[in-house]
């Protein structure tokens, strides 16, 4: 089972790793979060056997490695808690104390490991099955003491933000955090327990003990990271529905680009790559709809007035398929210089709000791909 | 566009816009900050050979003009793409000199002296600096403001900051 739940683990790990990159630059508290998540998805990834033997190729004692990631794990927790809590700010010398303790903390068992005769041993029977050294007890002593000390910290913050949370995913998640790091101290206060019991001449069986441990472990960790995650479900949806909204405007918005490319502000090629964010998708889309607008300003122009009515004679009573005509006329004529002179028709007033243009510019733009727009352009009304 | 960008949130982290997005709260509250009246004032067939907004100010006072014959939100934008134009601080545009009073400021405010005016900026294109600026600002004010009452700001409390983080607005 624990083959699983480590493959689970990973993958969401190392998935959550990769969605929230664009978020490093975002700010020191998004850095923490992702530093957190990296350095953990990094301690279980140099954990499984086949990585692990790899490591051994060319580190010595490979098997402390994820305790170390451990531990920076811990330290960029630690530093994330501090600055959503903005502890930073009443205790201006804390990011150096939080770097010098988890410093502490890795000197101390690289200090421990040294001196223990044949190394720090990981698997449960081998490091019950013979005397433990004194060192060895140590090392584990400080491991699992400071990150059961940074888990627990965590697991009360979580759960007291949870309470003055709103009812929804957010309480959700947060609780779901709480869980999670709750689970993983619990995680590590039993197996120091273990090992000071064992240090101390009593020896339970740890093949019954072993599997269950680390699946608590792994389960507090997907709970962890699912909880993260719940909060932002709702937002998903409406990145999923802002990318179905873009394609929509996709028609009508490249003819005004190609027709009047001045009036393009951000560059395709840049907007897809620092506009792809979860944030940056709604700023493309209301550039998308500005940029359709103005184009339609510039066409207003270009549309005598009478343009519309007979578009609407000549289609019937079909809003979008009427406007649709008469950007296609109004096109036309731009593109001969055909200024139109007097008075002009105007579009069609519509909701102020972005969703209302973005409906409305959809439901032209697909209306624009039919073939009477093209043919009232073709004859337009004398 | 990433400096662009960085350098329109910054400015944006001291301005507090209204959620939903309310374009007279918003205006009042600038103009509270200059110190100076700020006048909106519609004109219609500003656009047809001219920038579709533009910007007038002078010694005691700010107009912001624009084409209302186009859709609200577009004539919103319109407005704020002049505003952040005073929020960047933007000095330079339009040649607003003696004969201008014969041109569009004369058309559009007669009585004013075009001698006195200290800055004009109208929304034509974005091949200028001044122009994308107040543009990228513009497009951010409103951009943001359609999303939900946590963005945009920062968040002041422990649960504002991780609901941040967590990419969940409260």
């Amino acid at each position: 089972m624990n083959g699983a739940l480590t493959g689970i683990v990973l993958v969401l790990l190392w998935g959550t790793v990769l969605a929230r990159l664009p978020t490093f630059w975002r700010g020191a508290r998004q850095r923490a979060m992702w530093a957190t998540l990296t350095s953990l998805a990094l301690a279980k990834t140099v954990a499984t056997p086949g990585v692990n033997a790899l490591a051994g190729e060319f580190l010595p004692e490979p098997q402390i490695i994820p305790h170390l990631f451990a531990v920076a794990t811990a330290f960029f927790l630690v530093r994330f808690l501090s600055l959503i809590t903005d502890y930073d700010a009443a205790h201006p010398h804390a990011a150096r104390r939080q770097l010098l303790l988890a410093a502490a903390v890795l000197g101390t068992m690289i200090i421990l490991m040294a001196a223990t005769p044949d190394g720090i041993k990981t698997k449960g029977n081998e490091l019950m099955g013979t005397a433990i050294a004194p060192a060895a007890a140590g090392y584990w002593v400080v491991l699992n003491g400071y990150l059961g000390a940074v888990l627990t910290i965590a697991t009360a913050l979580f759960w007291r933000i949870g309470r003055s949370a709103p009812a929804g995913p957010l309480r959700h998640g947060l609780r779901a955090l709480a869980t999670g790091t709750f689970l993983i101290a619990l995680y590590a206060a039993l197996k120091t327990g273990l090992i000071l019991m064992h240090s101390l001449g009593v020896s339970p069986s740890v093949d019954r003990i072993e599997p269950a441990a680390n699946a608590t472990r792994n389960i507090g960790i997907i709970i962890c990271v699912t909880g993260a995650a719940v909060p932002a479900a709702g937002k998903l949806r409406s990145v999923v529905h802002a990318y179905r909204s873009l394609w929509a405007l996709r028609p009508l918005w490249q003819v005004m680009r190609r027709t009047f490319p001045d009036m393009i502000l951000f560059p395709r090629r840049r907007a897809l790559l620092e506009l792809a964010g979860v944030d940056e998708v709604q700023l493309r889309l209301y550039r998308r709809v500005i940029e359709i607008r103005d184009g339609m300003l510039t066409l207003r122009d270009y549309l005598p007035a009478g343009t519309l009515a007979a578009a609407r004679r000549y289609v019937g009573e079909h809003p979008a398929l009427v406007e649709a005509c008469g950007i296609a006329l109004a096109l036309r004529r731009h593109r001969s210089g055909a200024v139109a002179a007097g008075n002009n028709d105007r579009w069609a007033e519509i909701g102020g709000e972005v969703a209302d243009e973005v409906a409305w510019l959809s439901a032209v733009g697909a209306a624009f791909r039919r073939e009477e727009p093209a043919a009232f352009a073709r004859h337009p009304p004398k | 566009m990433s400096r662009l960008r960085r350098r329109c949130e910054r400015r944006l982290e001291d301005i507090p816009v209204p959620n939903p997005f309310d374009l007279d709260v918003f205006s009042a509250a600038l103009a509270a900050h200059r110190g100076r009246p700020l006048t909106l004032q519609p004109m219609p067939g500003l656009s047809a050979g001219a920038p579709c907004g533009l910007w007038i100010s002078v010694p005691t006072a700010d107009y912001v003009f624009y084409d209302p014959e186009t859709s609200r939100l577009h004539a919103e934008h319109i407005v704020l793409h002049e505003l952040s134009h005073m929020i960047s601080g933007h000095t330079t545009g339009i040649d607003a000199g003696p004969e201008a009073g014969d041109g569009a400021v004369g058309r559009l405010v007669p009585d004013l002296d075009p001698r006195t005016i200290d800055t004009m900026l109208g929304r034509a294109s974005y091949t200028t600096a001044q122009e994308r600026e107040a543009e990228t600002l513009a497009s951010l004010i409103r951009a943001r403001s359609a999303q939900g009452p946590a963005t945009g700001r920062r968040p002041s409390d422990t649960l504002g900051r991780i609901a941040d983080v967590l990419n969940f607005p409260t």
